[in-house]
């Protein structure tokens, strides 16, 4: 493998990320919150994309007004079922066990929904996949590849802007101890349904960035739920930005197996390594380097008290 | 001093234990030794209930050492602290809600075999013959505390004084040279009350060595031989309950203020 | 007629493996989701044992078991060190990859799937075929009614109860947890042998997480830890989709509509009655107490 092929593949691992961390982020996000591992996520990704398919591509609206109708979608549909499914089993108190089992369902049960409604052909969001490229310093870089990797910093800065306001400090609250954050007025259902929403937009974009690159049937998302899970666990429970350095490092060492593993077994490796990722690495990778100082930080800084003056 | 007695004891040395930023034992040192009542008082959240959760081998310490008899059972994981006959009460007694009384007193036994693999599947007459023998023993514990009517009423059926004397006998059932009791006497009293006081009076006459934690003042006054006052992780004063008890600097932080 | 015996079977087979489910996941508490995975050890091993290498059909069932036993533990021994949560998304990769990898191995038939030798032979295979897939069946849920009434089951529920409290009383959990999944995998592998010794026919697709989804389906509309529960879900989740195939569905709405039939009645089961129709109406896993 020489110089400018290792570039390409690094590039382009680099670039299809990109639907990865924002699902990532979007798992995480919700983890993070209301501590529920919301494998609805890919019920919902699969609505989402389905929906622009058969906006965008079959009664051909625009591909603003199909992401933007989907993005009310699938909010509406997270948010009832934060309000209908996870709010009922938090009253009830019930076990983690109960939890999976429903987001796996209703997870399942989108994704027949979609099977039967979208059949069971694969799809692409867009025309053609075919992009116009250029050759940047030796490496092919394609207009999806720039659209793609803006998109995401958009969603990652609007995100890290939102974490500065009082709904985004409402969210930290809640994330780090919601009886407590109750004391303080918050009302953590709502939170959890801003939430609900918050994620359904990474979820959208996810599903446009993926449909526009590759093809996709309903059952698709399971495998990149998949993924968004070991992405969350290797970057820490609990880590925006880890499970987003995640995605990208698993982005990366998935372009490279290629050339380690033949492509019929990428997909059980992936499998595999969910496994060895819960046993040995259940709580995220410690990575030496602190976030440099000069950079905006991540968390909003604490609110310090001011001490009364005697 | 009562870690100068000679004689078998449970010992607790060089304890280390912190909680994030709560230190909840700093080179703790205690001794629990046979035939005697060693009680432990403290304000709330100084670390008494995570100090028998470290004994019982529930929480691991950071250091320290922890001896049974001579024997260094630190390493040990909490079900074999049990069967070496380190056995313990809880705070919010923890019974099993879904099995009776008499089910919850005959799993308190040391040697339960019918929870090996052998008698899952097979009933040899060894088995037989042990479960008969730990059911009469679970009666007979019953007649002790008093509840024997109750034998097959789901735990959920009791009151709360009730369900403490069944905690205090399901640990009785281990049958071990050293009983921690975590707070017996919290919200009971009447007939309960005199229950568990002369349980452990037996106890102590039987040669078993207990460790008590109370909040309950003219107990500690009555039945403890040692009394340990435990603040901060650290054991502030050891003696005689009457001594520790008229200490000024003692009651000032335990009770708070000007007494 | 013919139609009628072999949904029978199914029926008897699903139940053997949902209460070989609940044994893992109601008794034991275990999530380990690769349970298809034990039912594909026996189907499998009945195949190649007795197929490829003449074995008779007793001895193959014998041995995929102690295959089925050997992988159980793969999940029992890291589930001390793995919590619950975690323990149920490795499980799901686990399952995942290992269907993927079977269908990349030739010899395990890869995508296309074995043909395997008949065992119920005869004018009166389907017959045969029913009465001992049932008597399996009648097995597996004794054997479950006597592990929980039992002494061992004693311990079992209070280890489900709580199971620091059993631990602090010299009981470790561990090993019961050991028991119950090994028991739990040797019978899911019986299941599997006899499914593949009618049907003959095994392939990565029929454990998929479709499988997965439909024991658990099964044993949750059953009530999980209860011991019958299992016998009820796999009539019911056997019988319904049964009847979808009378609607004259075109053949691509198939799949999708009994998919969404199983997932939709576990969803409204753990929101209307989350103990299942012969578990307890208020909380998932408690059984009923036991008197002596």
């Amino acid at each position: 493998m020489n110089l400018s092929v290792f570039a390409q593949v690094l590039w382009s691992s680099i670039a299809f990320s990109t639907f990865y961390v924002l699902l990532s982020v979007a798992f995480a996000l919700y983890l993070k919150i209301t501590k529920v591992w919301n494998f609805t996520q890919a019920g919902l990704f699969s609505v989402g994309y389905f929906f622009i398919y058969g906006a965008h591509r079959i009664f051909a609206l625009p591909a603003w007004l199909s992401i933007a109708a989907a993005i009310l979608l699938v909010a509406a549909l997270a948010m009832a079922i934060e309000h209908f499914g996870f709010r009922t089993l938090r009253r009830r108190r019930s076990p983690t066990l109960v939890y999976f089992i429903l987001s796996f369902m209703i997870a399942e049960f989108l994704i027949y929904f979609v099977t039967l409604l979208a059949g069971a052909q694969p799809q692409s969001l867009s025309a053609s996949i075919f992009v116009p490229s250029t050759p940047v310093f030796g490496v092919l870089v394609t207009s999806w590849d720039g659209g793609a990797l803006l998109t995401v910093a958009v969603l990652l800065l609007a995100l890290l802007a939102l974490s500065r306001t009082t709904i985004g400090r409402k969210m930290v609250a809640v994330a780090d101890n919601a009886s407590l954050a109750e004391l303080f007025r918050i009302r953590p259902e709502r939170i959890y349904l801003a939430t609900a929403a918050l994620s359904a937009v990474l979820i959208v974009a996810a599903a446009w960035l993926f449909g526009t690159k590759s093809v996709a049937v309903p059952a698709s998302s399971l495998d990149l739920i998949f993924i968004a899970v070991i992405s969350c666990i290797l970057g820490g429970v609990g880590s925006l930005a880890g499970a987003a350095v995640a995605a990208v490092v698993l982005s990366i060492l998935k372009g490279f197996s290629i050339f380690i593993v033949p492509s019929i077994w990428q997909n059980a490796l992936v499998y595999y390594a969910l496994v060895l990722v819960v046993v040995f690495f259940p709580n995220g990778v410690r990575l030496p380097p602190r976030w440099p100082s000069w950079l905006p930080a991540l968390r909003p800084a604490p609110i310090e008290p001011k001490v009364a003056q005697k | 001093m009562s870690d100068v007695l000679p004689g078998p004891a449970l010992k607790v040395e060089r304890l280390n234990k912190r909680f994030g930023g709560v230190v909840v034992a700093k080179d703790l040192r205690l001794t629990i030794p046979r035939g005697r009542v060693t009680g432990i008082i403290g304000p709330n959240g100084a670390g008494k209930s995570t100090l028998f959760n470290i004994i019982a081998g529930f929480v691991t310490p950071d250091a320290g050492r922890i001896e049974l008899d001579g024997r260094d059972i630190t390493r040990l994981p909490m079900y074999r602290r049990a069967q070496s006959g380190v056995s313990r009460t809880w705070q919010h007694v923890r019974l099993f809600p879904s099995l009776s009384v008499f089910d919850n007193l005959v799993l308190g036994a040391r040697d339960y075999k019918g929870a090996s693999a052998v008698s899952a599947l097979f009933r040899p007459p060894w088995v037989r013959r042990q479960m008969e023998e730990l059911g009469a023993r679970a009666d007979a514990l019953l007649v002790r505390i008093g509840l024997s009517e109750k034998r097959n009423e789901p735990t959920t059926n009791l009151s709360y004084g009730q369900q403490k004397r069944v905690g205090l006998a399901r640990a009785l059932m281990n049958d071990g040279s050293y009983l921690l009791l975590d707070e017996p006497l919290s919200g009971v009293d009447g007939k309960n009350y005199e229950v568990i006081l002369d349980l452990i009076r037996q106890e102590v006459a039987a040669g078993r060595g207990i460790c008590v934690i109370e909040h309950n003042i003219s107990f500690m006054t009555e039945m403890a031989n040692d009394l340990l006052f435990l603040f901060n992780g650290q054991i502030e004063a050891q003696g005689l309950p009457q001594d520790i008890l008229a200490d000024a600097r003692i009651r000032r932080i335990y009770f708070g203020g000007e007494t | 007629m013919t139609y009628l015996a072999e949904l029978g079977i199914l029926v008897a087979i699903w139940t053997i493996l949902a209460a070989s489910f609940n044994i893992i996941i109601g008794f034991a508490g275990l999530f380990v989701i690769a349970h298809p995975l034990f039912f594909a050890c026996g189907a499998y091993g009945a195949v190649i044992l007795g197929g490829v290498f003449g074995l008779p059909f007793a001895v193959s069932v014998a041995a995929a078991a102690a295959i089925a036993v050997v992988l159980s533990l793969a999940f029992s021994v890291p589930a001390a060190r793995v919590s619950g949560d975690y323990l149920l998304i490795a499980s799901a990769g686990f399952l995942l990859g290992s269907l993927q990898a079977i269908r990349n191995v030739d010899w395990l038939g890869a995508a296309s799937g074995l043909d395997g030798p008949a065992i119920f032979t005869g004018p009166e295979r389907t017959l045969w075929g029913l009465l001992t897939c049932w008597i399996c069946a009648l097995i597996v849920l004794l054997l479950a009614r006597w592990i929980v009434g039992s002494h061992f089951g004693r311990a079992v529920i209070a280890m489900r109860d709580d199971e620091t409290a059993l631990a602090s009383l010299g009981r470790n959990p561990m090993t019961i947890k050991i028991v119950l999944i090994t028991v739990g995998a040797a019978c899911a592998s019986l299941g599997g042998s006899l499914y593949a010794g009618y049907f003959q026919y095994v392939s990565p697709d029929q454990f998929e997480m479709l499988a997965a989804t439909t024991m658990l389906a099964m044993v949750i509309v059953g009530g999980i830890g209860s011991t019958y529960g299992p016998l009820a879900g796999a009539i019911i989740m056997t019988a319904l989709p049964q009847l979808v195939s009378f609607f004259d569905l075109p053949p691509a709405w198939l799949a999708p509509v009994q998919g969404m039939i199983f997932t939709g009645i576990v969803i409204v089961f753990l929101f209307v009655r989350p103990g299942g129709l012969l578990g307890s109406t208020t909380r998932i896993g408690q059984s009923k107490v036991r008197a002596q």
